[in-house]
């Protein structure tokens, strides 16, 4: 194939991606960058950085896990930046109220304040418990988070079941109490 | 009870607003190009900075009248060549290709190690500057320069040398942890 095929390939392997993934992506910014303005820089890179990469697609993995190894690995690379000014992160295994300290009190519940909390709190998980969770929130299955991640099946399973636990206390109580 | 919270979660993730930041594939390659742009023209501006500072060395041999400082910017040349040596071989991106064939543990912890070698080796970067700086200042002391200035000069390099070198091992001590943490998992 000759240069023009293949950037035809890549283009076109791009625009599938974005399609298929596009929203997830976004979602998966938001929870790496608080910020409005560094979440669309953001962004805007692991756009870059994919469409970059597909030119070497070679078909080993799916096409979904190629975009979210592209996706999380342009994104820690920005969170493990030595001047950024990140608060202290913890792992998922850490005391749950490590993790739940830091995101106020049980006051009423709607869904911007729930999404808020849950933002809170993935933006304090360190990067390979950030990807667990975000993967789980998009409902991929323990094979294709540990695919991703490369994380051991049994190490996803263990931490999606403390993900589990730790979303059933704050958010199940939280809706009941506040219906 | 949990498989109604997962819903309830997956649908709060999932159901989000959309801020709808789309790119069009020539935005994409007129971004790409910028980056690319960006990077050859910060690497130009390393390569000048560090051929200017060779022909001022290169100058201050030829023009200074004591042996020990004309030594002393012999040796700071030497030191630059060595340095932007280690910085261009240090430097080179990864293939892009990498993002997408390396897993997440993979890549964090590629990345910790590059931290790590880096902030451990800023003797590497700091020590060839030693036996240049310390024959100039010499040099400088011989000239009858005022005492205070010189001692001045020196006490700000060795601080400088040993608040770097303290950062960067505290810096690298960090990332050991932080390794040690993901490989004992």
């Amino acid at each position: 194939m000759g240069d023009a095929g293949r950037a035809a390939g890549q283009d076109q392997r791009y625009a599938e991606a974005a399609a298929a993934f596009g929203p997830a992506l976004e979602r998966l910014a938001r929870a790496y960058e608080r910020d409005p303005d560094k979440r669309r820089d953001l962004l805007q890179d692991i756009h870059v950085a994919l469409w970059r990469s597909l030119a070497r697609f070679d078909g080993r993995c799916s096409l979904r896990t190629w975009v979210y190894r592209v996706a999380h690995n342009t994104a820690t690379s920005k969170v493990l930046r030595p001047m950024t000014n990140a608060p202290t992160l913890v792992a998922i295994d850490d005391s749950l109220e490590s993790l739940t300290a830091a995101t106020g009190d049980e006051e009423g519940f709607d869904r911007r304040r729930a999404l808020e909390r849950l933002h809170g709190l993935i933006h304090r998980l360190r990067p390979l418990d950030r990807q667990v969770m975000v993967l789980y929130l998009e409902q991929m299955d323990a094979a294709s988070i540990a695919e991703i991640t490369g994380l051991s099946a049994a190490n996803v399973a263990t931490k999606v079941r403390r993900i589990k636990q730790i979303l059933i206390q704050r958010f199940h109580e939280g809706r009941t109490d506040g219906e | 009870m949990a498989s109604n919270s997962d819903t309830h979660i997956h649908l709060l993730w999932q159901e989000q607003a959309r801020e709808e930041q789309t790119m069009s594939l020539s935005e994409i390659r007129t971004k790409a190009g910028r980056l690319d742009t960006r990077t050859r023209r910060w690497n130009a501006i390393s390569a000048v900075s560090i051929v200017l500072l060779l022909i001022l060395e290169t100058w201050q041999v030829w023009t200074n009248e004591e042996l020990l400082e004309r030594v002393g910017d012999a040796l700071t040349i030497a030191a630059l060549l060595y340095i932007g040596y280690r910085y261009h071989r240090q430097h080179r991106a990864a293939p892009p290709a990498a993002l997408g064939s390396t897993n997440g543990v993979e890549f964090y912890r590629a990345e910790l190690v590059r931290q790590r070698d880096l902030a451990d080796d800023s003797w590497g970067y700091l020590l060839p500057f030693v036996p240049g700086v310390t024959l100039s200042l010499l040099g400088g002391a011989l000239q009858e320069r005022p005492a205070s200035q010189v001692l001045a000069l020196a006490v700000f390099g060795v601080a400088l040398f040993l608040g770097t070198a303290w950062l960067n091992a505290f810096t690298a001590r960090k990332r050991q942890m932080e390794i040690d943490a993901l490989d004992a998992s």
